[in-house]
């Protein structure tokens, strides 16, 4: 075998030991950022290919996953992110801090809105409130929650400032424990604070 | 409630993400938690905000392996396989 070719053996190995085990992680993630599986699938491969040919790049022993996960990010925000910003965000600062505990706490003893919330809310229910945030903020959640990358990793990532991975992560606490409370309500899981208070 | 040499209510509530995100420092994490055997509501608030970061966690990485991984997987591979052979020519 020539050098070359061997050369090129090694490399695919080392790809194949490194790099597509964190293809699951990655397919989690990019379902909920593209919110369907073709999307996902596509988006998953773009990057692995993107990575498999960059890969004299990586620096043998750093951070693989944040690696691979800074290259599925970028095709994301250039080619999938939807171009129109989302409106709803302007509100955001009339809803108080500690949403869910403003509507939770301090119930009548005889309801138990925080147990009836944390029973019937379904996996299903988190990821579609995940899924309805705005790309910005459901990205910065998606990498914190599912993930659990840190502030810096999430903002080495995505690109972004330190303070500015913090704000969306805060924003984005807020809309989904809004959503996740209105939709609990709206299915008669718990009562609404008014309704509490009749 | 501002206690002795303590943080205040504004002061602890402000690192409540941090100290639930870990990211709060040791000096910071340790005055929080003063606040917190003091202070009954901050800690509620503290302790439903936890349980909710916990529950959504939670939920979100309860879907199991993501479907159709192998297919991907062996797509991938027929990529990789095209792009050596486009890089050996």
């Amino acid at each position: 075998m020539s050098d070359q070719k061997t050369q090129d053996a090694q490399k695919r190995r080392a790809f194949e030991a490194e790099a597509l085990p964190h293809m699951d992680a990655l397919l989690r993630t990019g379902l909920r950022l593209t919110k369907n599986q073709s999307d996902a699938e596509d988006l998953v491969q773009e990057a692995f290919t993107k990575a498999y040919r960059f890969w004299d790049k990586f620096e043998p022993g750093s951070n693989c996953r944040a690696w691979l996960f800074k290259i599925m990010t970028n095709i994301f925000i250039n080619n999938y992110r939807s171009k129109s910003r989302s409106p709803l965000t302007a509100n955001l600062d009339e809803i108080d801090d500690n949403y869910l505990y403003g509507q939770l706490a301090g119930a009548d003893s005889s309801d138990n809105p925080e147990k009836d919330f944390f029973a019937k809310i379904l996996d299903d229910d988190v990821k579609r409130a995940i899924d309805n945030l705005p790309d910005d903020f459901r990205l910065v959640a998606v990498l914190s929650f599912l993930e659990g990358f840190s502030y810096q990793e999430i903002a080495d990532i995505a690109d972004l400032q330190l303070g500015t991975v913090k704000s969306r992560l805060h924003r984005g606490r807020k809309l989904l424990q809004t959503e996740l409370y209105d939709y609990a309500v709206k299915n008669g899981y718990i009562k609404s604070k008014a309704e509490q208070q009749l | 409630m501002k206690s002795d040499n303590g943080i205040t209510c504004e002061e602890a509530r402000r690192l409540l993400y941090d100290i639930i995100d870990r990211e709060a420092s040791d000096v910071d994490a340790r005055a929080v938690q003063d606040h917190l055997v003091r202070c009954r509501e901050c800690f509620s608030i503290f302790r439903l905000e936890e349980s909710i970061q916990d529950f959504i966690c939670e939920r979100l990485r309860n879907s199991g392996p993501p479907c159709k991984a192998e297919q991907l997987k062996n797509r991938i591979k027929t990529e990789l396989d095209r792009i050596d052979k486009e890089e050996a020519a």
